[in-house]
């Protein structure tokens, strides 16, 4: 039987590779019966969803967050330069 | 802006093509001649050498490092530092051997570098150098989530709303962005890598150097805390005790 934490770490796997069809089934089966596990699938692959589309949108992209970093990074390198 | 793209590996060439879409600059280079035509057909500036590399930016420079661990990598890395001036910025792709390189890298003394904190606000700048800890393999990733014999303690919320529009939201981005750099480097890195870039584990496993069994684990811890931190600090809702 697995317990909730097993199933959380199999949710995980399963985003990344497919799982063994019998891990497979006792998650599934597990999901029926555990609505936080469910839940916590559901947010999982909903922060998934978000996070690509919004990589996907052009003002909200990481590039325009380089720019920004890079200023950040200079003043950083500006402030360890001047102590020795 | 201006980047600087060393190694055009698939990660490489994929950062590439998504800059020159948006219209940034990028001046491409890997030991790979073809790798380096391919790029210039797609509108980079291509060089051949370090020299090149940096003669072809303007001042302060970004240099975004691309490319998988190993000793040539280390060698590119120093060659390329001992070129650059206070003020540039190296952009590390996330090379776990690459920190002790740089420790030795005189060179990079007197331009400074990203360490692993200072990156509070970006996915993107979220690669950087972190070998990896046993902290980041921990088998709980949340162990006050969990009673001893594996039940939630505390399950995830109900978010509500429609979260399906959640993207939409414009100060979700900040709260995003503040939640992943609260994850440790390797965690922000695999997160940022596998859930924003899409990239295969494989690719992953070779550029964060680590084996696909850990990745599977980073993943996992990443992930819940993310979701955890996301649902304190942007859904603020009552966490409910199971029945």
């Amino acid at each position: 039987m697995l317990s909730c934490k097993d199933v959380t770490r199999l949710l995980s796997e399963s985003m990344d590779h497919s799982l063994p069809i019998g891990r497979r089934v006792g998650v599934r089966f597990h999901l029926l019966i555990c609505k936080f596990c469910a839940r916590y699938e559901g947010q999982l692959l909903l922060i998934r969803e978000t996070v690509r589309r919004l990589a996907a949108m052009e003002d909200a992209y990481g590039f325009l967050t380089i720019e920004r970093l890079s200023e950040e990074a200079k003043e950083r390198i500006r402030k360890s330069l001047a102590t020795p | 802006m201006e980047i600087a793209m060393i190694g055009l590996g698939k990660m490489g060439a994929n950062m590439t093509t998504r800059l020159l879409g948006k219209g940034h600059r990028v001046v491409a280079y890997d030991v790979k001649e073809e790798a380096v035509r391919a790029t210039e057909a797609m509108g980079a500036v291509g060089a051949r050498t370090l020299d090149e590399v940096v003669g072809k930016l303007t001042v302060p420079r970004a240099v975004w490092v691309m490319v998988p661990a190993g000793q040539i990598t280390d060698d590119t890395i120093i060659a390329l530092a001992d070129r650059l001036s206070p003020g540039d910025v190296v952009i590390d792709g996330g090379n776990s051997n690459y920190k002790d390189t740089m420790r030795r890298a005189a060179a990079l003394k007197d331009i400074g570098s990203f360490s692993g904190k200072s990156s509070e606000s970006t996915w993107m700048v979220g690669i950087r150098e972190a070998p990896l800890s046993d902290g980041d393999l921990r088998e709980h990733p949340d162990p006050s989530s969990f009673d001893g014999s594996g039940h939630w303690t505390s399950g995830p919320t109900d978010w509500g709303g429609n979260p399906a529009d959640l993207y939409r939201e414009k100060k979700f981005l900040d709260q995003l962005t503040e939640c992943l750099s609260g994850l440790s480097p390797n965690h922000a890195n695999a997160f940022t890598l596998r859930e924003i870039e899409g990239e295969d584990t494989g690719e992953i496993c070779k550029v964060l150097n680590v084996t696909e069994t850990n990745l599977w684990v980073i993943l996992h811890r990443a992930r819940m805390q993310l979701r955890r931190c996301l649902e304190t600090r942007w859904f603020h809702r009552k966490t409910e005790k199971e029945p």
